[in-house]
Order: structure tokens, then sequence, then C-alpha cells
């Protein structure tokens, strides 16, 4: 009895657990896994911002949805389209915009701030939750509404992709012109979409290579002399317009770069005999060489940590991107693909480094990831030349050569292109600090 | 003689009625004739009256024997005992014999009134006739009356001896009867007793084959009883076994129905879970740049879809990761409904873990 009771137990917890179990899958969540996403710009409408004190010079939405167009990363509603141009949250109809498949809406306006200048107040609308998920406030000085409508665009930029905007960075090229009959070599400087340019330095003689300091008070870069058949490596300092000459030695003084924490410059210097690569103490006035080889050694680039120098070298036949301590040991070739790689420069948080590569496709814009030294492609060339990363990495500015010499910028993926306003043939863009 | 006469009265009274009506006839025919002559006499007295051969009436008519009650009446004793079991068919018998006899005596009791009143009025008219016939033809008459005695003598003695012969022939007829309807009786009771054995025989055959049919119906019932016995047990179970049959065939239909709809929630389920993936990757703009994403989503939803609930477990990297992954599961509201109650879940677990 005790026996068959026992059994009648067993059989019983046994009933329950398989019960238990059968009914286990069904009160389980339903397991779904993304692995993928859509290759799709973030759909944005900004709405016309308001006034309280009458028309506003610089139209705010305007520029910052032509910020978040150019990254290719978002698809800006255009403002014709738009049926209702909203002010504040609640004067939003939602399903209108959902109708219009403007996933996310901005609206705001710019009213006095009683010190001369604007207080600017928006909202980043989720259309589908029908709510806010954000509220700003900017305060902009009389003549800073173009910056301010940039930090808007900055705002929205890292709520959506997870990293700073660069919109208000500047950028730094060259430009060559020709001017009364000879040519006119320009070193410019202007916001990162070539807005406001300004010129730093200009020659008869070739400008080359300029490099922004860290901070972006500085500009380092080659001036030629043509008639003292000199070149000469030198920092001009923004703010003010000096420039202090750093090597004009004999041969070569080129490719200068800063080392994260500004206090060195790597540079190409041959007046050994042969292009090496040195460093140069900025406080000390010290210069290291850094490669003894009878290959040309130039091109270099700090990495962001500063443990790292890649730079371009012919040692191996043909051009291409090595890599070495910034003491100068333990030098290693990064690149195999293509005739020739070169023009290297890091990405922001080390992990890429761009260039530009020759193939039978011509000269064209690749980034390697420096974990696997996989390379992409990223640009169409034939000419393209002078990569560099945007501050916070998302983009690349090179220099398309061809029929119309013009700058582009590149999401890193390869996937949207935008081209920057310009003039004439330009070159070598240098992309400075965020700015903020 | 008188206990003769007692033995055999029916004939004693068959013989007197035939006098009386002989003597009725005889008087009638007579006052037929003379009617006009009694005619002639009407309101005279007429007291003489003659009494022919009072012997012969006397010897004629010398019992009018009271009819005797039917207790008292001597009955010839049946020369057998009769069966007992005959016996109520005797007494039957004897008690119809007996009615018939009163009735018989009873009606003869009426005759013999009716007779009397005859007689009486015969009597009458014959005296009446008589004064007449003496009045009128006394002389002729007693002349006649002499040769008519001494012929009514020889004739009354003719009569006598042709009646006494008469009556010995009828006793002998009698004898020769009763012993014949003895000889019957004795043969009825014979061909009764007969008939009795025969018809006990019969009834006993009877009884037997009855009980015999009865026995073989019985037997025959109980056979019949038992194969329909055994032919609903084959039956009942051949239909068990059948039903058993059907019941494991459908079974074995549900298993394999259940397989084939396991087969296809399966496959529905996988459909459907495809379709919320679709979905929500699609609705998905990852940031750009964005890596080592990996987080859990827990989403609530109604049958049709609608999204009741959103929680993330956890940050998937950064505010902006997190903000996409929100934002593509509300933009995928509703999600896609489900095929069928079955592979319907009220909680879905989003695990975004993207490519690298």
């Amino acid at each position: 009895m005790k026996k068959s009771l026992a059994r009648t137990y067993v059989a019983f917890t046994a009933l329950v657990g398989l019960v238990l179990t059968a009914a286990a899958p069904a009160q389980a969540a339903l397991q779904v896994d993304i692995t993928d996403s859509s290759q799709s710009a973030i759909p944005i409408a900004i709405a016309p911002f308001g006034s309280d004190g009458g028309q506003l010079p610089v139209d705010v939405a305007q520029v910052a949805s032509d910020d978040l167009e150019s990254t290719g990363l978002f698809d800006v509603f255009e403002r014709r389209n738009m049926v209702a141009k909203p002010t504040r949250a609640d004067q939003v109809n939602y399903d209108n915009w959902r109708t219009s498949s403007v996933d996310n809406l901005v609206v705001g306006s710019a009213a006095p701030n009683g010190q001369g200048g604007y207080r600017i107040t928006f909202d980043l609308l989720d259309v589908y939750q029908g709510r806010s998920i954000a509220s700003f406030q900017i305060n902009a000085g009389r003549n800073e509404l173009r910056d301010a409508a940039h930090t808007v665009a900055n705002l929205i930029y890292e709520k959506f992709v997870g990293e700073k905007g660069y919109f208000l960075s500047r950028i730094a090229y060259i430009t060559m012109a020709k001017e009364n009959g000879g040519l006119r070599y320009r070193l410019i400087v202007s916001d990162y979409d070539g807005n406001n340019p300004a010129t730093v330095y200009s020659s008869r003689d070739p400008i080359m290579s300029p490099s922004w300091s860290p901070d972006g008070s500085k500009i380092a870069y080659v001036a030629f002399d043509i008639n003292r058949g000199r070149s000469s490596l030198r920092v001009q300092d923004l703010a003010t317009g000096n420039i202090r000459e750093i090597s004009s030695r004999e041969g070569i003084n080129g490719a200068p770069s800063w080392s994260p924490d500004g206090r060195r410059l790597a540079m190409t210097l041959s007046y050994r005999g042969n292009p090496d690569i040195y460093s140069y103490d900025l406080g000390t006035n010290q210069l290291t060489q850094l490669t003894n080889n009878g290959a040309i050694d130039t091109e270099a680039n700090w990495s962001p940590d500063g443990n790292y120098i890649a730079f371009t070298s012919d040692r191996g036949g043909k051009p291409q991107v090595y890599r070495m301590r910034s003491n100068g040991s333990q030098v290693e070739r990064l690149t195999f693909e293509g005739e020739s790689n070169q023009r290297a420069s890091y990405s922001p948080d080390g992990e890429q480094i761009t260039m530009v590569q020759k193939s039978g496709n011509g000269f064209r814009i690749a980034v390697m990831d420096t974990q696997t030294n996989n390379i992409r492609i990223v640009s169409e060339g034939p000419l393209d030349d002078g990569p560099d990363f945007a501050p916070n990495g998302q983009a690349i500015i090179y220099a398309r050569q061809g029929r119309n010499n013009e700058l582009a910028t590149v999401s890193t993926d390869g996937q949207t292109r935008s081209r920057l306003s310009q003039s004439g043939e330009v070159r070598e863009p240098a992309w400075g600090p965020l700015g903020y | 003689m008188f206990r003769k006469l007692a033995d055999n009265w029916r004939s004693v009274l068959l013989a007197v009625g035939l006098h009386v009506l002989i003597a009725v006839v005889l008087v009638v025919g007579v006052n037929f004739v003379s009617d006009s002559s009694s005619r002639g006499n009407h309101g005279q007295k007429i007291v003489k009256a003659s009494v022919v051969n009072p012997d012969a009436v006397n010897t004629d008519m010398p019992a009018m024997p009271e009819p005797v009650s039917p207790a008292s009446e001597t009955k010839p004793e049946p020369e057998e005992e009769p069966e007992p079991d005959k016996a109520a068919e005797k007494a039957e018998q004897k008690q119809a014999q007996e009615q018939a006899a009163r009735e018989k005596a009873q009606a003869e009791k009426a005759a013999a009134a009716k007779a009397e009143a005859a007689r009486e009025k015969a009597e009458a008219e014959k005296q009446a006739q008589a004064e007449a016939q003496r009045k009128a033809e006394a002389e002729r008459k007693a002349e006649a009356e002499r040769q008519a005695k001494a012929e009514a003598q020889r004739k009354a003695k003719a009569e006598a001896e042709r009646k006494a012969k008469e009556q010995a022939a009828r006793e002998k007829a009698q004898a020769e009867a009763k012993r014949k309807a003895e000889a019957e009786a004795k043969a009825e009771a014979a061909r009764k007793k007969a008939e009795a054995e025969r018809k006990a025989k019969a009834e006993a055959e009877r009884k037997a084959r009855e009980e015999a049919q009865r026995k073989a119906e019985a037997e025959k019932r109980a056979r019949e009883e038992a194969a329909r016995k055994a032919r609903e047990e084959a039956q009942r179970r051949a239909a068990a076994e059948q039903a058993a049959r059907e019941s494991a065939m459908r079974e074995a239909m549900q298993r394999e129905a259940a397989g084939r709809t396991n087969a296809r929630n399966s496959q529905a389920l996988g459909a459907y879970v495809q379709a919320i993936k679709d979905r929500v990757e699609s609705n998905w703009l990852r940031p750009p740049g964005a890596r080592n994403i990996s987080c859990k989503v827990r989403v609530n939803q109604l049958p049709g879809g609608q999204i009741t609930g959103f929680r993330l477990l956890g940050s998937c990297g950064n505010a902006a990761v997190d903000r996409s992954v929100e934002q593509a599961i509300r933009k995928s509201d509703p999600l896609p409904r489900a095929p069928s109650d079955s592979v319907f879940s009220p909680e879905i677990e989003f695990n975004f873990e993207p490519d690298q």
C-alpha cells in the first residue's frame, strides 16, 4: 500500500513535471533574433523654427537639415512637402507625419535671450510613440545663429548616431587658382561644409600638407620658396596668424603630423640624403630620426593613442603602408593589396586607417581595419587623394581630381558621399577637431 | 300386476290415454250424429249414467297413479358402478334424467288433468247422450245394449286378450328394449370408458407430446438463445475489435494529424518568427559605426500584433542604439499577425545581435 502510494506519488510528480515541461514553452516569450538592419537613412523632418523676434537672420532649421542630410545617414523630409509646420510639440498631428513616413520630427523656435542673442528651444519627437523624446535649449550670440544651427544638428545627430556630430568642426585645404597670369596657392580654413572659408596663408609658390593641431588652434603645413629653392615646414596659429618655422633644412621638409598630445610633430626630412621620418619635440626642439632606410619613408601619421606611427615606404618596391612604434621600432607592413597604398591616416578611435590605394581602377580611398587588416574601398576614383577622418570617425573627407576638382565626404562604410561647395582646384583636405 | 304396472307406468298411461281417446272419438262421433235429438232434451235433467263393463273400466283404469315425486321414484340401479372420475358425469346424467322425468311427469300430470277435464266433459255429454239415447231408443237400445253388451263383452274379452297379448309383447319389447338399453348403456359405458381411456391416453400422449414439444422448444429456445448469445458475443467482440481498431486508427490519425499540425505549427512558427524578424530588421536603422551591439528587448503584444509593452533589458551599447532599437519596435507596431493562435505568444523577446 505504501509502495503503491509512493509509486502513485512518483507518477503524479512525473505527470506534473511533464505538464509543466509541456506548458513551459507556451509561456516562454517568443524568441526573435535581430541580426540585420536596414540600410535606409533615418527619416526626419525639421520644421521651420518659430521666432518671437521677427525673421531670423539664419534659417536654423534649414542649416541643421543640410547638416544631417550631408552625412548621408538621414533622409531629411523636404520642407515644401510638409503639410503643417508646427513649432511646438503640442501642435503636432502625429498621424500626418506617420502618413508621410517621417519617423522623427524636430520642432523648435528662437526668441531673444535679453542679451542681444537668442535662446533656441526645440524638441525631438518620436512620431510612432507620439511624444517628445528629448528637449533642448541653446543660447546663441547675435552672430552665432549659424553655429547654433550646427549645434542643433549635432544634438540630433548624437541622439541618433551615438557619436558627437562634426557640424561645428572646420576643415583646412589647399586651393590653387590662376590669378594675374600666375598661380595662387592658398591655405583655407572653413566650416566643415565649406562655408565661411578663410585664407590662412597664400603664396605664388606651392603650399602642401596642412595638419591640424589636436586642439584645432594651429595648423602645420609646408610652404615652398621657389626663389630660395627651399621648403619650409611651419606651424601657424589660426587665432593670431603667427608662424613658427619648424624646419627648412636642405631637401625635403614635409608631411607634418601632430602627436595626439600636440607636443610633437612627425615629419619627413631628407637633409641626410634619404627621406626618413623624424620626430620633432615642439617643447624642446629636439629632432629624433625614427626610420633609417634606403627607401623613401614618408607621410607619417600618429595613432590616437600615440603609440604608433603609420607611414608610407617603398622599401618593398612599391609604396605601401607600414607601421612602427612611435620610437621607430617594430616596423611592420600593413598593406598588401593593390599596386600601392599611401597617405595613411588613423581614425579617431584608432581602429581604422584610411589611405589611397592605387589599383587598376586608379587611385581610390580605402579603409583598413587595424584589427583584421581588412581593406574596403569607399570611393570611386580615379584620382582621389588626401583622405582624412572626420573628428567623430563617421566620415572621411578627400579630394577628387578630374574635370572638376572638389572636396567630398564619404561615410566610413562608403554608403554616402557628398560634395562640398568649392571652386577651383582643391587639394589635401584636413579635418579639424570637433570644435566643441 | 300392479307392480308391473307401476314399473311400466308409462305404458299404462299410454294405454289409458289411448282408451280415453278412443272413447272420446266414439262418443263425439255418436253425438255428432244425434245432435238434434240431444238438443231436444235441452233443459232436461239427465241423471242416469250407466257404467259399461265396470270391470273393464276398473281394469282399464285401476290406476291413475298419483304422479310420484322424483325423490320417491325408484330408479333402476345402475348395473355397474361408473369410474370414479365419471361419477360427476353420471350424476349429471342422472340429474338430467331426473329432470327429464320430472318434466315428463309434470307434462303427464297436465295431460292427465286435461284428460280428466275432457273426460268429465265427455262424461257430461255422454250422460246427456245416454239420456237421449235411453229416452229415444230405450227398447231398441236395450236390445242393442244386450247385443252390444255381449258384443262388448266378446270384444272386451278379445280386446283384453289382444291387450294382454300386446301387453306381453310390449313387455317383451320393453324387456328387450331394457336389455338392449342396458346393453347399450353397458356398451356406452364401455365406450365411454374406452373413450375416457382413449381420451386420457390421448391426453397423456398429447401431454407427453406437448411436454416433448415444450421440451424441444425449450431446448430449441435454449439453443437459439445460446446461438444468439454467441452471435451477440461475437458481434460484440467484433464490434469491440472494430472499435479498438478504429480507435487505434483514429489515434494514429490523430497522432499523425498532431504531427502534421506540429509540423505545420513549427513551420507556421518559423514563418511567423521570420515575418517579425523581417519587419523589425527592415525598421531598424542601426546607428552607423555602432559596434558590439547586444541587447534583449521584451515586447508584449495583443493577438492583432498591437504592441502594449516595451522593455529594454539593459543597454544595447549606447543611448543611440537603444533609441534605434526602441524605434524599430515602435515602428513595427502592429507586428505581423500570428497565422494561428497556436503560434501566437503575448510576449516576444528580441535579441539584437547584429553581425558586425
